[in-house]
């Protein structure tokens, strides 16, 4: 199964100006970034409580798809069940969600946020 | 009895005839998810992934949507081919995982129509409901423990 390939953001906005402009002044670009977000700040994946995904499913797709030990799979898993919610990964906006659909593909309720 | 064992080349997975016959019921419900207004299976399959950004949300499933409707219709076809081996079949590690995976979105797309939004919902469901659970559950749980042996 293939998963699909990133930035989601169209990177041909970024080549169409500089194409299309050429033989004119050079203008001052601007980096295309949504005022919602802050570069410096990781972006979180985090994985909701859901009451029919089973405890060890769910240890078994964090170690899986994050390659983290049993251990740290099933503390993640106990925090999911118990405080409803656990920072599963962490990082560039890209592969936040990348992992975001690697997650909702194993049908685990997850969300991204920074 | 157990459904799954670990033989040299994988996975052999091995169900009974009345088995295939149950678990050949998860596509057609699987397939209709979304076909009725309000379907509660098809927002737990489409669950937000931005929860205070409804524009990157938006972005998001435009984007990520029709990728994870190919991936779950590749899986099924995985499912598909292990519920019609009536001798069972042997499954790669690749294989083995579509099939948990579509064990485990029948039973969120049963939990969701059933109401099942809290744990202790379960104990209100009916006796047929909690069988149909619990038989998934427990193939899924049989399959989840013989693929973790190989992490």
């Amino acid at each position: 199964m293939g998963y699909p390939l990133f930035p989601l953001r169209d990177p041909g906005v970024m080549t169409r100006t500089m194409t299309d402009q050429m033989a004119q002044p050079t203008p001052v670009m601007y980096p295309d970034v949504d005022e919602k977000q802050d570069p410096d700040k990781p972006w979180l994946v985090v994985v909701w409580n859901d009451p029919v995904n089973t405890m060890s499913y769910v240890v078994y797709v964090l170690r899986k798809l994050f390659g983290y030990d049993e251990l740290k799979a099933t503390h993640l898993m106990l925090q999911v069940h118990n405080d409803g919610r656990a920072i599963v990964s962490d990082g560039p906006h890209e592969q936040a969600e990348l992992d975001c659909f690697r997650l909702q593909n194993h049908g685990l309720w997850s969300t991204i946020e920074q | 009895m157990t459904h799954f064992k670990k033989v040299r080349k994988g996975i052999k997975a091995t169900f009974s005839p009345a088995e295939r016959v149950f678990l050949s019921d998860v596509l057609p419900l699987l397939a209709e998810v979304g076909q009725e207004a309000d379907d509660p299976a098809a927002s737990r399959l489409h669950v937000p992934v931005y929860l205070d950004d409804p524009e990157a949300n938006d972005e998001w499933w435009r984007l990520m949507g029709k990728e994870l409707d190919d991936a779950r219709r590749e899986d099924r076809a995985v499912y598909r081919k292990v519920i019609a081996a009536d001798d069972g079949i042997v499954l790669d590690d690749e294989q083995a995982n579509a099939f948990l995976r579509v064990l485990n979105e029948g039973r969120l797309v049963l939990g969701a129509r059933m109401g099942v939004e809290v744990e202790s919902d379960h104990y209100e469901l009916s006796e047929h409901a909690r069988q149909v659970l619990d038989y998934l559950g427990w193939v899924l749980e049989e399959l989840t423990e013989i693929l973790s042996r190989s992490l």
